[in-house]
């Protein structure tokens, strides 16, 4: 049989319908390519971390990096939770890349690898990590060490799923979402978000000084407010 | 995070924690309530 052109499927308007799918199909389609991302990051050799997966489109979906194979994280793929802000986790780990490992070292500036530690911003927190946290094995010598640090050089971590939830977006709009699926108790941690926005913005104290002190827990405004990173920008803002 | 290195003129102080009477944090949720029950 004689193959005839005019008879030739026309394959390039099928793909343009096959592209023209309504929104609820494309969420579908964003979600399985970003699952099937997870699965081949995890499997392959070698890759000891999966990056943060971020995709806007149809609906923001965005996938939270797991810190280690093996432990699942959170979806997030309600729309009022990311608004137009979902490249600052990326902007956060290439702030952070180089960041690990943190050795003993490090607080001398001897190693080369590092740029930044971990630190706490009041004492409770940090007596967690030095009592319980960090305190295995034979690293059983608990030190607490304060330090002055400037504003511009902080960075806050942001792989934390309430950080995720309610401070990279819309406190308010994701409280309702965070009680639908943790139930009432959840409901403290955007209330609280929401708690010292306010203070914040409604405080003369609240304005950064030069340099401050990392057992202060003003830091706290800074997370409700400026998505993670602490910019130059934020240092000039008169609240 | 805060950019390393931290320099000494920033170090404010260095202490010995005891552990021996640290309790975890006490973050008031139980179950029942966090279930919504």
């Amino acid at each position: 049989m004689k193959w005839s052109p005019v008879g030739r499927p026309n394959r390039t308007a099928s793909r343009r319908q096959s592209e023209q799918v309504s929104p609820r199909n494309q969420t579908r389609i964003a979600s399985r390519r970003l699952r099937t991302f997870s699965r081949a990051a995890s499997r392959k050799p070698g890759v000891q971390t999966c990056e943060p997966v971020i995709q806007q489109r149809p609906q923001q979906v965005i996938h939270l990096g797991r810190l280690s194979p093996g432990r699942c994280t959170g979806w997030i793929r309600h729309r009022a939770l990311v608004p137009n802000r979902a490249a600052e986790p990326m902007r956060l780990r290439a702030l952070t890349h180089d960041s690990l490992p943190v050795s003993r070292g490090d607080i001398t500036g001897r190693a080369s690898q590092l740029s930044r530690l971990c630190a706490c911003t009041n004492r409770r927190d940090g007596m967690y990590y030095a009592c319980s946290h960090n305190r295995k094995g034979d690293h059983t010598a608990s030190i607490l060490i304060a330090f002055d640090a400037d504003p511009n050089d902080v960075v806050i971590d942001g792989r934390d799923f309430l950080y995720a939830a309610a401070q990279l977006g819309n406190p308010t709009a994701s409280r309702e979402a965070l009680g639908r699926v943790f139930g009432p108790a959840v409901l403290r941690y955007p209330d609280r978000c929401l708690g010292d926005l306010g203070a914040a913005r409604g405080s003369r104290a609240a304005t950064w000084r030069p340099r401050t002190r990392m057992l202060l827990e003003r830091t706290l405004q800074t997370i409700s407010s400026s998505a993670g990173v602490i910019s130059p920008a934020f240092h000039r803002r008169s609240w | 995070m805060v950019r390393a290195p931290i320099t000494a003129g920033c170090i404010v102080s260095v202490e010995r924690v005891d552990c021996r009477n640290y309790v975890l944090p006490d973050i008031d949720i139980e179950l029942n309530e966090s279930l919504g029950r």
